[in-house]
C-alpha cells in the first residue's frame, strides 16, 4: 500500500486519550429543580468504569450489541452530550509525549451524513477546507493540492465532480440519486480530516498536536452497502 | 472503505481513530490495532489489542469457531439474547445468556486487575508524561476570521440554493401561478363604487396569501438546512451569524425577483392605481414582506428543527397576524384585548400602506351628480377612513415595519446562537420554550 503525504512531511505528535476509570451516568428523570445529590442517586449507568489509554496514532475499534454505550462514549469523547442530565466520573485526558492537554480538536463523524446535496464531492471539501483551515498567506492553490491529495487518499476521485445528492429513498424524483451511501461516508470523513492541525503546521507554523477522529459506524451496514 | 484504513494508517497521517462498528468483515477487523468489547449496560468485556482477542477468549473457553466471523462471534456471546431473557424473568434461574455475560464481564475485571490501567492498550513501552507543563488551550475558537466565513458560506448557499430545481419551482413559479389566478379573478376592476369592497379584498390578498405560502416553503427549507448548520456548528466551523449573514446575503437575489414578478401581473392586470409612484410602493411593500417572512420562517426553524413543530409555530403566529391585519375585522371595532396586535403586525403595516396607497387623495369614478353630498363616499379618503385607516404620508406605517424586519432577523440570529440543538441528549429547554410559545398565542386568540 502506498501512504501518500497529506501535504508536508512534517510530523505532529499523535495523542493519546487516557481515560481513567471512566464511567457515565445519566439522571432518570431530568428534573430541573433537583439537587445534584438527588440526581446521583436516580442515575442509569450507561458505561461501567473504564480505564483505557488509546494510543496515538492507533486505530481503536469499539464493538458491542446495541445499548452498551458505544455512541454515548463517542458523545463524550466529542463533548457533545447533555451537561444536565449526564455526570460523568473519572478522568480523560489527552497527552502526547510531552504534554499533557485538558481539551483536543476532536473531529467526529456522526452516523448520519449531513451534506449539501447540491454541491458536488469537491466543492464540498473545498468549502470545509476554506472554512477550517487558517490562511496566513495566499495560498488558494496549495489549498486545492490538499483538498485534491484528500480526495485521492479517500478514494473519491472517480466521482469527485458528482453531486452529493440527497437521500436514496426519497421519493423526490427531482433530486439526482447523486453519490453513493459509501462514497457519502468517505465525504464526511473528509470534511473531519480536513481540519487536522497538521495542515495548518505546514501553513502557520502552529504549535500543533494531531487530531482525534471518532467515527460514529464508519461501516455501511451489510443489508444497505451500495459498493 | 479500505480507503479509510489507508488513511488511518498513513505514518506520516498520525490520527488517533476511534470508532464504533458494526458487523465488519472479518479481513478489515483485523486493521485495528486495539478493540474494546461492551455488553449490553456498558460493562467491558475485553479491552486491548485486537490480536490478544482470540487468546483471551481461548483462556475463558469461548474460542471461535473455526469458520465464523470474529466480530460477529465475539458480539454474540457478549449479548444478552432479549426474548429469552424476558421469558426467564419470572424464574429464579437466570437465563443462560445473562449468567454467560456475566461470567465475562467478571472475567475481564479479574483480568484487568492484573495490569495497570496504562498497559491495556499499549503493550509496547510507554512515555512518561510530563503532567508538569500547564495544559494548553486552543487560542481561536474558530480557523477563519469573519469575514471569511461570510464570503465562503455565502458562496456555498449560492451554488446550493440555485442549482435546486425545486426551490425555483417552489418559490419563483408558486409567486407566479398565485399572482395569475388573483389577476384572472380581479381582471380589470372598474373604478368605481360597486368595486370598492373587491379593490380592499384584492389588496388584503394580496399582501397576505403569496407570504403565508412562501412562509411554509422557506420554513421546510431552511429546518433541512439547519441540520447541515448543526452539525458544522458542533465541529466549530463558523459563527451562527456569519451562517446567517450568508444566508440573508445569497437569498437577496431571489427574494427580490420574485415580489417583482408577482406584483407586475397583479397591479397591472387587475387595474390599480395608475402612477409610477404608487406601483413602486405596492412592489416595495412586498418585497419588505417576503425578507419579513423569511425572517419569520428563521426564527421558527431556530426555535425547532422538525417541520410539524416549526410549521406550527409559523401557523400560528401567521394566521393571528393575518386575521388581525384590519381588512377582515375593522381596525376601530378590534376588541380591547387583541388591539394591541395592530402595533406587532406586519400584515396590518403593509396593508394599511397599500390601501394609503391605493385611496389616499384619490376620487373614485362614476359619481352621479358633482357636488352632491352622497358624492363623500367615492372619496378615497372616505373609504380609508371607514377602514379605520389613518391617512398619514406612511410616517406611521413604513417604520414600524422596517423595525419589525429589524427584529424578526435578530431574534432570528440570536436564537440559532442560543439554541443549540444537542446532537444527543435532552431538548428540554427547547420543549419548554415552545410550550410557553404556543400557550402564550393560544392566549390571545381565545
Amino acid at each position: 500500500m502506498d501512504y501518500v503525504p497529506l501535504l508536508s512531511s512534517e510530523e505532529c505528535d499523535p495523542v493519546d486519550v487516557v481515560l481513567s476509570n471512566f464511567s457515565i451516568h445519566i439522571a432518570k428523570n431530568n428534573m430541573p429543580c433537583a439537587s445534584n445529590k438527588n440526581k446521583i442517586k436516580q442515575t442509569k449507568v450507561l458505561l461501567q468504569p473504564l480505564s483505557v489509554r488509546v494510543k496515538g496514532g492507533s486505530l481503536f475499534a469499539i464493538l458491542g450489541s446495541s445499548g452498551s454505550g458505544k455512541t454515548t462514549l463517542l458523545n463524550v469523547i466529542s463533548q457533545r452530550y447533555d451537561k444536565n442530565s449526564t455526570i460523568i466520573f473519572g478522568d480523560i485526558s489527552y497527552e502526547t509525549p510531552n504534554r499533557k492537554y485538558e481539551y483536543c480538536k476532536v473531529g467526529y463523524v456522526t452516523q448520519s451524513d449531513l451534506l449539501l446535496p447540491y454541491l458536488t464531492v469537491k466543492e464540498t471539501i473545498h468549502f470545509a477546507a476554506k472554512l477550517k483551515v487558517p490562511q496566513c498567506s495566499s495560498i488558494d492553490s496549495s489549498l486545492d493540492t490538499l483538498v485534491d491529495n484528500l480526495i485521492g487518499q479517500l478514494g473519491l476521485s472517480e466521482c469527485k465532480n458528482t453531486r452529493i445528492g440527497d437521500n436514496a429513498n426519497s421519493s423526490n424524483l427531482a433530486i439526482r440519486r447523486g453519490i453513493s451511501g459509501g462514497e457519502k461516508r468517505r465525504v464526511s470523513v473528509a470534511l473531519q480530516v480536513v481540519s487536522n492541525p497538521q495542515c495548518k503546521y505546514h501553513y502557520c507554523n502552529y504549535k500543533c498536536h494531531s487530531l482525534i477522529l471518532l467515527l460514529g459506524q464508519c461501516f455501511v451496514p451489510m443489508n444497505q452497502r451500495p459498493d | 472503505m479500505e480507503a479509510l484504513k489507508n488513511l488511518t494508517l498513513s505514518p506520516t497521517h498520525r490520527t488517533t481513530i476511534i470508532c464504533t462498528i458494526h458487523q465488519p468483515r472479518a479481513d478489515i477487523f483485523q486493521m485495528f490495532d486495539y478493540v474494546l468489547l461492551l455488553s449490553k449496560g456498558g460493562y467491558s468485556i475485553y479491552c486491548g489489542p485486537t490480536m490478544g482477542l482470540n487468546p483471551y477468549f481461548e483462556s475463558l473457553h469461548f474460542a471461535c469457531p473455526l469458520h465464523s466471523n470474529p466480530a460477529d462471534y465475539y458480539m454474540d456471546i457478549s449479548s444478552i439474547d432479549p426474548i429469552q431473557d424476558s421469558i426467564d424473568n419470572q424464574s429464579i434461574l437466570e437465563s443462560p445468556s445473562k449468567a454467560r455475560v456475566k461470567h465475562l464481564v467478571r472475567s475481564f475485571q479479574n483480568y484487568n486487575s492484573n495490569f495497570t490501567s496504562d498497559n491495556i492498550a499499549t503493550p509496547t513501552h510507554q512515555q512518561q508524561t510530563n503532567t508538569d507543563q500547564p495544559p494548553i488551550q486552543i487560542s481561536a475558537k474558530y480557523a477563519t476570521g469573519w469575514a471569511q466565513q461570510v464570503s465562503t458560506l455565502t458562496q456555498r448557499c449560492y451554488m446550493n440554493t440555485y442549482r435546486d430545481p425545486w426551490n425555483l419551482i417552489g418559490g419563483i413559479g408558486q409567486s407566479m401561478l398565485l399572482s395569475a389566478v388573483i389577476t384572472a379573478i380581479f381582471w380589470q376592476l372598474p373604478d368605481s363604487l360597486t368595486a370598492t369592497e373587491s379593490r380592499c379584498g384584492l389588496l388584503y390578498i394580496t399582501t397576505t396569501l403569496e407570504p403565508y405560502i412562501f412562509l411554509l416553503i422557506l420554513v421546510e427549507r431552511y429546518g433541512s438546512e439547519l441540520k447541515i448548520f448543526d452539525r458544522e456548528l458542533l465541529d466549530d466551523m463558523y459563527s451562527p451569524s456569519a451562517y446567517f449573514v450568508s444566508q440573508f446575503i445569497a437569498s437577496l437575489p431571489q427574494f427580490t425577483v420574485q415580489p417583482i414578478l408577482y406584483s407586475i401581473p397583479v397591479y397591472f392586470g387587475c387595474n390599480l392605481r395608475s402612477g409610477g409612484q404608487y406601483f413602486f410602493t405596492f412592489l416595495c411593500v412586498n418585497i419588505v414582506i417576503t425578507f419579513i417572512v423569511s425572517g419569520l420562517a428563521w426564527c421558527c426553524v431556530s426555535l425547532h428543527r422538525s417541520f410539524s413543530v416549526s410549521s406550527l409555530i409559523a401557523n400560528t403566529n401567521y394566521t393571528f397576524i393575518c386575521l388581525t391585519s384590519g381588512y377582515l375585522v375593522n381596525f376601530n371595532s378590534l376588541p380591547i384585548y387583541v388591539f394591541w396586535v395592530k402595533f406587532i403586525s406586519f400584515l396590518a403595516y403593509s396593508y394599511q400602506i397599500v390601501m394609503v396607497n391605493e385611496f389616499s387623495d384619490n376620487t373614485l369614478g362614476g359619481c352621479p351628480y358633482y357636488d352632491d353630498p352622497d358624492c363623500t363616499q367615492y372619496d378615497g379618503n372616505e373609504v380609508l377612513q371607514s377602514n379605520g385607516i389613518a391617512n398619514d404620508n406612511y410616517i406611521s406605517t413604513w417604520p414600524p415595519l422596517l423595525t419589525i424586519f429589524i427584529v424578526y432577523h435578530l431574534v432570528a440570529v440570536l436564537l440559532l446562537d442560543f439554541i443549540r440543538n444537542p446532537v444527543t441528549g435532552s431538548i428540554i429547554l427547547q420543549l419548554n420554550f415552545i410550550h410557553h410559545y404556543i400557550f402564550f398565542n393560544r392566549g390571545c386568540r381565545w
